[in-house]
C-alpha cells in the first residue's frame, strides 16, 4: 500500500521535500538581500542566538517529545537529508571558484560565489545542527551506558559545528608587516577588507631569516627550455664533492658557494645583498670523454644566473633553493612597558595575551635577503568550545574504533 | 637508500605474496602449509617495511610527500588489513584482493621511479604530520578494502547469491576505516591551527575530506535505519569511494588547488 506524502511517520521522501523547500528559501533570502550573503553575528548576539537554538531544542526535545514532528526532527531519515543537503552545499564550494570578482551577477545574487558565507550554507547548518541537537539530546537523557559512543560523536559533531559557526563572527585574523630596524608597531590589517586594526600591543622585528636547502641541478634542453628527464630523477640536490650520472653526463661538483658574486669567470664567497649560490662543476660526456668545467649559478634577484653549456642544445643549470626555514625574532612591547623577546616560525606560533602569532610570508621580491616579515596575529575567543568539540569526536572515533559495529543478526 | 634499491625489495615483497597467497589458496586444509603461507605473505609485508623504514632514514624526513610514496604506505597497509580480515573472516579471496592491489601499486611506483628529493617545505615540518598522513592512509586503505567488498557484494547480488556476512564485513571495515577518517580529519584540523593560523579553511583538500567523510556517514545511517536492505548501501559505498579516490587523487588536477600545501610532486 502506498503510503501518502506528509502523512507521520515522514520518512526519507518528506525530508527531502523539507530539504528542498530549505534550499529555496535560502535561494530566496540571497536574493533579497542582495547577494550579499548571511550577516555573520558577533559577541554578545552569537552568544544569545546560540542559547536561544540550544535552549528551544532542549525544550522541544523534553516537552513536546511525543509528537510526530518532533520524533521527525531526531529520525534517521531528517538526518541523512541534512547530511545530503550539507554536502550538496560544500560540493557547490568544491566546484564554482570562489571569491571570484569576474563571476556572472546572476551566480553572485545566489550565493554561489560566496558559499562560506551565503544563506544556503547557513540554512543547511542549521537544518544540520537541528537534526543532530534533537537526536543528541534525545540519547542523552536519560543517559544510558551503551549510549555513551554515539553521545560523544553526536554532541562531539554538534559543538564543533555550533562553535566555528557563531564564532566565525568574532574571528580576528590581522597580518602585521614589520621590517628590520624599523620602531615596534600595533597596527594591523585585515588581508581581506584591507581593514587598519589597532592590537592591544606592539611587535618590533629585530631580525627576518630565511635557512635554505642546497640549490639542485638539473640538464634542461636549450630549444625547449625545460629540464629533461633522466629515468625520473629531474633534479640533484647539490653538495660539495658530490659525483652523479645525469643522463650520459657523469658530474662531479667541486665547490660550492652558497653566498657569492662573480668577478670576471670565477665567483667568490659574499654574505653581501643580493648573493646567489654558485657551484664549480666538471662534467664528463660518458661516451665521448668530452669533458666541460665551469662555475653554475641560479642568480638572484640582484645577478643573473650562469648556466654551463655541455653540448649545442644541452645546459646543466643551477634551480633555486627551496626554503628550509623561515623565521622572525621579535620583541612584544605591553602597553605597560612589559617586553616579551621570541621566536616565530612556519609551524611555531606564540599566544600571547588572548592573540596567537604566526610567522606567515615575508617579501619574496628579495628572497633570503628579506627584511621584510608579515605575521599573522589571529583571537579566535570560541576555539576552547570548538577545542572541546574536537576531543569530544576524537574519544568518539576511538570508541567507533574499539567497539565497531554492534552487529544484530 | 635510493629509489635505485626499489627493484630489489619490492621485487621480494611482490614474489613472497605470490608464493604465500598460492599456498593459502591450494593449503586444502593442510595446517602447516597454510600457515607456511600465511607467514611468507608476513615477510613480503616486513620487507617492505623495511624498504620504507631505510627510506625515511635517507631522506631524513617521512617519506609522505609525494603521490608515489604514499602509494609505498598504501601498498603497506592494504595487505595488512586484508591479512588481519582474512585470518578473522576467512575470507581468502580477499586477501588476494587486497594483495593484487598492492602488487598493483608497487608496479605503478617500479614503472615510474619518482624524482626524490629530501627537501620539505616549512609547512609541513610538524609533528603533525607523521600521524596525520598515517592515519588518513590507514584509513584509505580500509575503506578502499570495504569498497572492494561492496563490488564482491553487488556481483553476487546479480550474478550469484547473496550472501549478508559480506555486508557486515563492509560494515565493520567502514566502522574501522571511518574512525580512522574521523581521526585524520580532526588532527589536520589541530595541526591546521598551529600552521595556517585557523583550523578550517575551505582548502580543496579539506573540502573534499568532507565530503568524503559525510558520504561515508550517509552510508553508516542508512545501514542503521534499513538494516534489510542490500542494494542501495552496496551502491552508496561503491559512490563513497569515488568521493574518496577525488579527494586523493583528484586534487592534484584541479586548478584551483594549485596553491595548496595538500598538492604533492614537483
Amino acid at each position: 500500500m502506498k503510503r501518502k506524502t506528509w502523512t507521520h511517520p515522514w520518512r526519507y521522501r518528506e525530508s527531502f521535500l523539507v530539504v528542498l523547500e530549505l534550499i529555496l528559501l535560502g535561494l530566496i533570502f540571497e536574493v533579497i538581500t542582495g547577494g550579499k550573503g548571511a550577516p555573520q553575528l558577533q559577541w554578545p548576539v552569537n552568544l544569545i542566538v546560540g542559547l536561544g537554538i540550544l535552549l528551544s531544542l532542549i525544550v522541544i526535545q523534553t516537552k513536546l517529545k511525543n509528537r510526530p514532528f518532533v520524533k521527525w526532527m531526531s529520525s534517521i531519515p531528517a538526518a541523512i537529508s541534512a547530511i545530503l543537503f550539507f554536502a550538496m552545499v560544500t560540493l557547490l564550494l568544491g566546484f564554482i571558484r570562489q571569491d571570484n570578482p569576474e563571476a556572472g551577477r546572476f551566480v553572485h545574487l545566489l550565493g554561489l560565489s560566496h558559499m562560506k558565507n551565503s544563506w544556503l550554507m547557513m540554512v543547511s547548518g542549521l537544518y544540520f545542527l537541528v537534526t543532530l541537537g534533537m537526536v543528541a539530546i534525545r540519547k542523552s537523557w536519560p543517559l544510558k551506558r551503551k549510549n555513551l559512543g554515539f553521545l560523544l560523536n553526536h554532541a562531539g559533531l554538534w559543538i564543533i559545528i555550533f562553535a566555528a559557526y557563531l564564532g566565525s563572527g568574532d574571528l580576528m585574523r590581522l597580518h602585521l608587516t614589520l621590517t628590520e630596524g624599523h620602531e615596534a608597531t600595533d597596527i594591523a590589517m585585515n588581508p581581506v577588507s584591507r581593514q587598519l586594526y589597532e592590537l592591544p600591543f606592539s611587535v618590533e622585528l629585530r631580525d627576518f631569516a630565511i635557512e635554505e636547502y642546497n640549490p639542485k641541478i638539473g640538464i634542461v634542453d636549450g630549444r625547449t627550455g625545460k629540464l629533461v628527464d633522466n629515468d625520473g630523477q629531474v633534479l640533484l640536490l647539490i653538495e660539495e664533492g658530490m659525483k652523479a650520472r645525469m643522463l650520459d653526463w657523469d658530474l662531479e661538483i667541486l665547490k660550492f658557494e652558497p653566498n657569492s658574486f662573480r668577478a670576471e669567470s670565477e665567483y667568490f664567497a659574499s654574505d653581501s645583498f643580493g648573493a646567489a649560490p654558485a657551484a664549480l662543476v666538471r662534467a664528463v660526456n660518458t661516451a665521448s670523454g668530452e669533458e666541460r668545467s665551469g662555475w653554475i649559478s641560479c642568480g638572484s634577484f640582484l645577478v643573473e644566473g650562469q648556466p654551463l653549456e655541455l653540448n649545442q642544445h644541452r645546459f646543466l643549470v643551477m634551480t633555486e633553493p627551496e626554503p628550509k626555514k623561515y623565521s622572525s625574532d621579535i620583541v612584544i612591547h605591553d602597553r605597560n612597558g612589559e617586553t616579551v623577546p621570541l621566536t616565530l616560525e612556519v609551524n611555531k606560533p606564540h599566544k600571547y595575551k588572548g592573540w596567537k602569532l604566526y610567522q606567515i610570508s615575508y617579501d619574496d621580491r628579495w628572497g633570503k635577503w628579506s627584511t621584510v616579515s608579515i605575521l599573522e596575529g589571529v583571537r579566535d575567543p570560541w576555539l576552547p568550545v570548538v577545542y572541546t568539540g574536537i576531543f569530544l569526536l576524537m574519544a568518539g572515533a576511538l570508541y567507533l574504533f574499539w567497539i565497531g559495529r554492534e552487529i544484530k543478526e | 637508500m635510493e629509489w635505485i634499491n626499489f627493484p630489489a625489495f619490492a621485487g621480494i615483497t611482490f614474489l613472497s605474496w605470490i608464493l604465500g597467497l598460492s599456498l593459502v589458496y591450494f593449503s586444502r586444509k593442510n595446517r602447516p602449509v597454510e600457515l607456511a603461507g600465511q607467514l611468507i605473505i608476513l615477510l613480503g609485508i616486513i620487507v617492505l617495511g623495511i624498504f620504507i623504514t631505510l627510506l625515511w632514514i635517507s631522506l631524513d624526513r617521512p617519506p609522505l610527500r609525494t603521490l608515489g610514496e604514499t602509494r609505498l604506505w598504501y601498498s603497506l597497509f592494504l595487505p595488512l588489513v586484508g591479512f588481519v580480515t582474512y585470518f578473522r573472516w576467512r575470507y581468502k579471496w580477499f586477501l588476494a584482493y587486497a594483495i593484487a592491489l598492492a602488487g598493483l601499486f608497487l608496479l605503478i611506483n617500479y614503472m615510474h621511479p619518482e624524482n626524490y628529493s629530501k627537501t620539505l617545505m616549512p609547512a609541513l615540518q610538524s609533528p603533525w604530520f607523521v600521524p596525520h598522513v598515517i592515519v588518513y592512509i590507514f584509513s584509505y586503505a580500509l575503506l578502499a578494502a570495504s569498497s572492494l567488498v561492496a563490488l564482491w557484494g553487488l556481483y553476487q547480488l546479480y550474478y550469484r547469491e547473496f550472501q549478508p556476512r559480506v555486508l557486515f564485513l563492509a560494515d565493520n571495515l567502514v566502522y574501522v576505516g571511518f574512525s580512522f577518517l574521523t581521526l585524520g580529519l580532526l588532527f589536520g584540523g589541530l595541526w591546521a591551527k598551529e600552521a595556517w593560523g585557523h583550523y578550517w579553511t575551505w582548502d580543496p583538500k579539506e573540502t573534499w575530506a568532507f565530503l568524503t567523510w559525510l558520504s561515508y556517514l550517509v552510508y553508516m545511517h542508512f545501514r542503521t535505519f534499513q538494516p534489510k536492505k542490500v542494494k542501495a548501501p552496496l551502491w552508496a559505498l561503491s559512490v563513497a569511494f569515488i568521493v574518496l579516490l577525488i579527494c586523493w587523487f583528484g586534487i592534484n588536477y584541479l586548478p584551483s588547488a594549485s596553491n595548496s600545501v595538500h598538492v604533492y610532486g614537483n
